[in-house]
């Protein structure tokens, strides 16, 4: 609770809150006010001395000076304003001023319009190298140490944003300088490319190698010819004076805005949903810029978000329609492949019934297009057989949801999650695979003394920083949670106000719980009881737990009910309705959340309503003007079933390699062998398409307009960046023609009307418009007709009727596979931070392939010892479906019998679902892909690590608190402004 | 029964053969005249060609060669369409400023009380003076 108080700023009094940071005040009324280092995520940092004030007649720095109440503030005292002058002058000692030819002349170069709001005319101390040469070893971005002002912005932003902990500054060394893991290059170092740094940078000191020579008229002059003319300009410098030559460099900032275009986009990645501007100069992508608008993720990215778009350029893009003739796909025109389509899919149609076509759609598309394919199959085709690929995933975490809080999505925001007293990760590699949420837990466990239980098989990231590690036996993780909830019911440290008056089903749920005692758990798990009790104790004692959780959960035969027995815990804790509290499915792809959400299921219209609810339908019949079908449909996993059994005779896939990333592939690869017609739309050619009859070239995100909607319901709007390459058409558009084709009369303009359609018959989007969704606004579902939205959900009830939540009694029933006398290992299997699922997309920029070229597996330290397994001995991995031969990596990570397997691989040689089992999830269909025994054949003792030596995970990170200002405080030569600097550096 | 095809995709940045490349630039630029200017250029071009040659056998002139050969280098990088543009905003910006408001000597006067605008004129003196002054000749000295 803020208390509001005044204060007087140059005789001008204004409104403050006690504690605000004064800055934050001065920009809060408009008061134009210089400084580099403060940045609003960051804080203060306070070295770059050019932000002093006078405040009660003392010297302060406004960055660092949180208002008490009832201050007089000067600020153009001349003391203040000499020190401000003094600090700009120093920073100015550290960094070249050649603004006209520097990439960095965009109008957001902080230092240059600081120095020129600051009105400098004269540099007193001439710039002067530090004497390290430009740091160009990193993939992505350089560093350069003479155009460095040692502001430490990027240091902040590595130690206390992302919290990957290698910048640093070492004050101690006779010239300072960036250090990544204390002093080695960039590109050897545990920097994992997240950008935070190169972001922040307020010059050009840290620059995305993209932008080199690319942005700005004259950055591309030939060094020969740049250093002369830098000097020339120097030493007319005193005579013309720096305001002229800033006037210059101001113009051709101007100039640049007709050369690069910034367009405000979603990540297209995992289901954070960073947004961001792209820069670009025709097809070519200069840079990604996140801001502090961006709803999700502020200044936040990962290094595929960040810099992990060359896939859109490639020239392995599909670019044409392509049909199969004979033994070969032929190049077709859009008219000829849409006609051929129409005629097939009437004729099976009209053989079979529209029960025998099915449709996918997937969660990398827009929401707008996930409404359009529900759409064609239901209201063109006449089938319920609808479903996206979030049923590989995290079908099961909705379920849970919906079964006990009655709405299936994260039931607050990613603030939410860094607010919580205690956060809970359970089968999730956050780091990895949410990078950014990850930024969240990492940032308020260091500096906020936030509470970390990581529960999970492999001892990555999180698990390392983790206040608690828990890693039971594969596929426990429900008993684990029983255990502790009964553990809290019976020690009467539950919420009992919450339970009794916002739940029911109590005493059945009560019930359930006996089996689940701390030695039955201690055995099912293989863990010992007190750590059980130490994880029951920690729940019991947070005054706000979020739970976040992913495939480790879902991905199990009983995913359903493991991710029910993680809502309970939440209902017996009183973990909801709340702030800083939660569920938190932590959705993988773009559009999980939305792909569902707008009906591409096989149960669901869009907003979850049933197809088997008449009033439903009949919103949906009336808008539509056609009769829909009434039962459900088939599921992903049903359809590949139908295939075999002959009853579904065609399919239209959209934008996944189902035949790589189901499970059981072989399987799944022999359906689409029986097909009479097999639709692929992609933007690669793909081992599924392999299979088709008709490939038609899609658009990826950037050559699109529409909206995703990320894990916390935040729906946000995608702008067309590039126009469609060559003959690719964006996803809408396809399946609006192929509609059409059919006799349907579709005649969207745009995707915003398919939204407005959306929002007319699906009471959860209600109030979703294009308008509502400009630059950065977003919307976090339900969003009511007048456009307010729902950060946190259940504020005033839970999703049923009576506004009360369900406590849903478990049972546990085991496993699908586990390892035995012949397949003795356990082989768990999910994602790198680097690549996206099979890689087909991250695969094509070359800094992330060369640093990561392939998947491998990563074998326990004793284990190997036993085999005679070293790092680049390749390995057969057999299980009862199938073989790959995979290189190892032998590492403290995994344990005992367990083996991991990064699913970055698109060869058939060593792509995990080649042995992964047709098992699912009972109650949803998701595969069971974490259940899975092989055996192990050592095939070449030798060979070469599948991990390259300048790969992040050999570097050795430098943990510290920031900056660290107080140690260049302390320095012989600094000396506080505005006295001049005492000697040299 | 559809068995897997194989398909190497072709590239939409495949690149042209170098003779269709040649053909296709050759024709753009008589398109856009330069054809015409280049050849206007190669005609009066052989005064200062034969004097940069002349002096190519000293220190002094090759350097004034490198130079010239580094400013082409430079020049040519350019977007010549962008340089177009800048100036016309230039040049427009200062027509509308001299026709609307001729300065009177006494605001001119004014200005030069500023030491800026004092080193400025000084700079411009300077230089004027540096172009004007005549070279003695080298074969002059004693």
């Amino acid at each position: 609770m803020y208390v509001a108080t005044k204060i007087t700023v140059e005789d001008k009094e204004l409104e403050a809150r006690v504690g605000e940071v004064l800055i934050d005040v001065l920009r809060k009324h408009d008061i134009d006010f210089p400084s580099i280092c403060y940045n609003d995520l960051l804080g203060p940092i306070k070295t770059c001395d050019t932000c002093f004030v006078e405040v009660n007649s003392k010297l302060k720095r406004a960055c660092d000076y949180k208002v008490q109440g009832l201050e007089y503030v000067s600020i153009s005292t001349s003391l203040a304003e000499s020190s401000r002058q003094e600090g700009m002058q120093r920073i100015l000692e550290n960094h070249d001023l050649y603004c006209t030819i520097c990439e960095n002349n965009n109008g957001n170069c902080i230092v240059h319009n600081t120095f020129s709001a600051m009105g400098i005319t004269e540099q007193i101390y001439p710039h002067r190298s530090k004497g390290y040469s430009i740091d160009a070893s990193h993939p992505f971005y350089r560093y350069d140490p003479d155009q460095c002002i040692l502001c430490g912005r990027c240091v902040e932003a590595c130690q206390n944003l992302q919290v990957n902990e290698t910048l640093s500054i070492d004050w101690s060394l006779p010239q300072p300088r960036v250090l990544w893991d204390g002093g080695v290059d960039a590109g050897t170092s545990s920097c994992v490319g997240c950008g935070h740094c190169v972001t922040v940078c307020p010059c050009n000191a840290l620059m995305e190698k993209s932008m080199l020579k690319e942005a700005g008229l004259f950055t591309n002059m030939a060094e020969e010819i740049k250093r002369p003319l830098i000097s020339l300009t120097k030493s007319l410098e005193p005579a013309i004076g720096l305001t002229t030559i800033l006037s210059i460099s101001e113009a051709e900032s101007k100039l640049r805005k007709e050369q690069i275009t910034k367009t405000k986009t979603v990540c297209t990645y995992c289901g954070v949903g960073c947004s961001f501007e792209i820069w670009t100069k025709n097809r070519k992508i200069l840079k990604v810029e996140p801001t502090m608008e961006s709803p999700a993720n502020q200044i936040s990215t990962c290094v595929k978000g960040k810099f992990g778009w060359d896939y859109v350029n490639s020239a392995e893009r599909l670019t044409t329609p392509l049909i199969r003739v004979g033994d070969r796909f032929q190049e077709t025109s859009w008219d000829e492949a849409l006609a051929f389509l129409a005629r097939r899919i009437g004729e099976i149609k009209s053989e079979s019934g529209p029960d025998s076509l099915g449709f996918i759609s997937s969660s990398k598309c827009t929401n707008e297009e996930s409404f359009l394919m529900q759409k064609l199959a239901r209201a063109v085709v006449g089938t319920n057989n609808v479903d996206n690929c979030s049923r590989y995933c995290q079908s099961p975490a909705t379920m849970g949801l919906v079964r006990t809080v009655g709405v299936g999505g994260d039931s607050g925001s990613i603030t939410d999650i860094a607010k919580a007293e205690l956060v809970l990760i359970i089968g999730s590699n956050t780091a990895e695979s949410h990078p950014v949420i990850a930024t969240r837990v990492k940032r308020a466990q260091k500096l906020d003394g936030q509470k970390l239980v990581v529960v999970d098989l492999r001892k990555h990231e999180m698990a390392e920083r983790a206040d608690l590690f828990i890693s039971p036996r594969p596929g426990t993780d429900l008993v684990l949670l029983s255990a502790v909830a009964k553990y809290l019911v019976d020690s009467e440290r539950y919420d009992k106000r919450f339970v009794s008056e916002k739940t029911i089903q109590v005493q059945d749920y009560l019930t359930s719980l006996v089996p689940f005692t701390l030695e039955y758990a201690s055995v099912v798990c293989e863990l010992d009881k007190e750590v059980i009790i130490e994880l029951a104790e920690m729940v019991a004692s947070a005054t706000s737990m979020a739970v976040l959780w992913a495939m480790g959960v879902t991905q199990h035969q009983r995913g359903s009910d493991t991710s029910t027995a993680i809502s309970n815990l939440l209902l017996l804790t009183g973990n909801y309705g709340k702030p800083g509290c939660g569920a938190y499915p932590l959705r993988g792809h773009n559009n999980v959340q939305g792909a569902s959400d707008f009906g591409s299921m096989p149960d669901n219209l869009s907003g979850y309503q049933s197809v088997e609810d008449q009033g439903a339908r009949e919103r949906f019949e009336n808008e539509w003007g056609v009769i829909l079908p009434t039962s459900k449909g088939l599921d992903n996993h049903e359809m590949v079933d139908a295939i075999y059994q002959g009853s579904l005779r065609g399919l239209y896939l959209i934008g996944e390699d189902m035949g790589l990333v189901d499970s059981n592939a072989s399987y799944v690869r022999g359906a689409f062998e029986k097909l009479d017609l097999f639709v692929v739309q992609d933007i690669f050619f793909s081992s599924t398409a392999a299979y088709a009859d008709v490939i038609l070239p899609a658009s990826p995100s950037l050559e699109k307009e529409g909206t995703f909607t990320n894990t916390e319901r935040r729906i946000q709007k995608i702008n067309e960046v590039f126009p469609p390459l060559e003959q690719s058409r964006p996803d809408w558009r396809i399946i609006c023609d192929l509609a059409n084709a059919l006799s349907a009369r579709w005649c969207y303009k745009n995707p915003g009307e398919v939204m407005d359609e959306a929002a007319r018959v699906t009471p959860l989007f209600a109030g979703v418009s294009y308008d509502r969704l400009e630059g950065f606004s977003s919307l976090q579902w339900p969003v009511s007709a007048d456009g307010s939205d729902t950060p946190t959900l259940f504020l005033d009830g839970f999703g049923f009727e009576d506004k009360k939540a369900r406590l849903w009694p478990l049972v546990y029933g085991g496993v699908s596979e586990e390892p035995d006398s012949e397949y003795d290992l356990h082989l768990n299997n999910g994602r790198l931070l680097e690549h996206f699922h099979e890689g087909n997309m991250t695969y094509k920029t070359q800094g992330i392939k060369d640093r990561t070229p392939s998947t491998f597996v990563e074998v326990p330290v004793k284990l190997a010892e036993e085999r005679g397994i070293k790092d680049g001995t390749l390995v057969r991995l057999i299980s009862r479906r199938g073989s790959v031969k995979v290189r190892a990596i032998v590492t403290d990570r995994v344990t005992n019998n367990q083996l991991y397997m990064p699913m970055n691989s698109s060869s058939n040689e060593d792509a995990i679902n080649i042995l992964t089992s047709s098992s699912t999830d009972l109650a949803t269909h998701t595969p069971a892909y974490k259940e899975l025994a092989v055996k192990l054949e050592v095939v070449e003792k030798e060979g070469r690590s599948p991990l390259p030596r300048n790969n992040f995970r050999y570097g050795r990170r430098t943990p510290s608190f920031g900056v660290m200002v107080e140690r260049k405080w302390l320095r012989d030569d600094y000396v506080d402004p505005p006295a001049r600097r005492k000697r040299e550096w | 029964m559809a068995k897997a095809l194989e398909y190497e995709v072709k590239s939409y940045l495949s690149e042209p053969s170098g003779r269709t490349k040649a053909a296709a630039l050759l024709e753009e630029l008589s398109k856009r005249g330069t054809l015409d200017k280049v050849q206007l250029i190669l005609e009066n071009a052989s005064a200062p060609i034969s004097y940069l040659l002349e002096r190519a056998d000293t220190d002094s002139g090759r350097e004034k060669v490198g130079n010239v050969a580094l400013l082409l280098t430079a020049v040519g990088k350019i977007d010549a369409s962008k340089v177009d543009r800048m100036l016309c905003l230039l040049l427009g910006k200062t027509r509308v400023g001299v026709g609307a408001n001729s300065p009177s000597y006494l605001s001119i006067l004014r200005r030069l009380s500023s030491a800026e605008v004092r080193r400025g004129v000084f700079l411009l003196v300077e230089l004027l003076h540096e172009l004007g002054r005549t070279e003695p000749d080298e074969g002059s000295h004693v």
